[in-house]
């Protein structure tokens, strides 16, 4: 006897990234998923960035890593609450570990969720956490040729931080080249071009986002 | 290694969906279809690695595995051929 099914399998995380988002939406969370590959600048980001959304928000971190806590120790201190998911060599977070996570922040004092993902330009693309905001930090060394090469993380984030520009003349990087080829296959996202390491060159991001924040806070 | 996930979200479906159809409770599954849509992210032999660690000692245990192409987007069960 056969049976027609006709499911993706992804239905699974999706329906739990769902419930995600409405229970984050219950409490006026914004969440907001960074993805990158290794070594691109997420911690870096949210260790600068931090400085200035924490003067205004209530702010955890889920840190995702495969064995390690360094990251986390890194954002120790900075006025965040932090919970660690070590996926054991899995190459994502899913929606499930994002509830669990959850489960351990007191959701009544928070204003922002940062979901650190796990370092990884292909599989995080996959896999909606019930995040309001997908945030790519893509970093030039990597060159300027790869955005149709991994193109499912490129097209599905809402926002691209082009990080370490201050290494493009060194690498050899046309960010003009690299940002026309991220305006072909995902012309909606918003990028900024940033220096993660200097928090000079993040007012115009972290402005933005206290922007979508306070928007999302009022409706 | 995300086929590790993929495969325990298959697995989980095939069984509700058996699972909700009295008259399939007890039979063994003979065949088993799955979609793989673009931008075809699932490595076949990687899936199955995990899939077949999962069925061991299940109904589901020694069913054939067939993919298909599809145009859609992702990695579906697409049929499940159960013992009459």
């Amino acid at each position: 006897m056969e049976i027609k099914v006709l499911k993706n399998v992804m239905i699974k995380n999706d329906a739990v990234g769902n419930d995600n988002r409405k229970r984050f939406k219950g409490h006026k969370i914004y969440t907001i998923n960074i993805t990158s590959s290794p070594g691109a600048g997420k911690t870096t980001l949210l260790e600068n960035s931090l400085k200035y959304i924490n003067k205004k928000y209530r702010t955890a971190i889920i840190e995702g890593d495969l064995y390690t806590s360094r990251d986390a120790e890194r954002l120790a201190g900075k006025n965040a609450a932090l919970v660690q998911i070590n996926t054991e060599g899995g190459c994502h977070l899913d929606a499930r570990m994002i509830s669990g996570a959850a489960n351990e922040l007191d959701l009544n004092d928070l204003d922002i969720i940062f979901i650190e993902n796990v370092g990884n330009l292909v599989c995080p693309a996959g896999f909606d956490l019930g995040e309001n905001l997908r945030v790519l930090v893509y970093s030039i060394t990597e060159g300027d040729d790869k955005p149709k090469k991994y193109l499912p993380m490129f097209n599905k984030a809402d926002v691209i931080l082009i990080n370490k520009i201050e290494l493009a003349d060194i690498c050899k990087i046309n960010l003009n080249k690299l940002e026309t080829e991220i305006r072909e296959i995902n012309p909606k996202c918003k990028i900024f071009r940033i220096s993660a390491v200097n928090p000079d060159s993040l007012i115009e991001w972290d402005t933005w986002l206290d922007e979508q924040i306070g928007e999302y806070k009022k409706s | 290694m995300h086929e590790a996930t993929i495969a325990r979200y298959a697995f989980d479906i095939i069984n509700e969906t058996i699972d909700n159809l009295s008259n399939l409770k007890g039979k063994k599954v003979k065949k088993i279809v799955f979609g793989n849509g673009k931008p075809y992210t699932v490595m076949v032999e990687s899936f199955e690695l995990y899939f077949s660690e999962l069925v061991k000692g299940t109904r589901l245990e020694g069913a054939i595995l067939e993919y298909e192409r599809s145009e859609q987007i992702g990695f579906f069960v697409s049929t499940i051929e159960v013992e009459e």
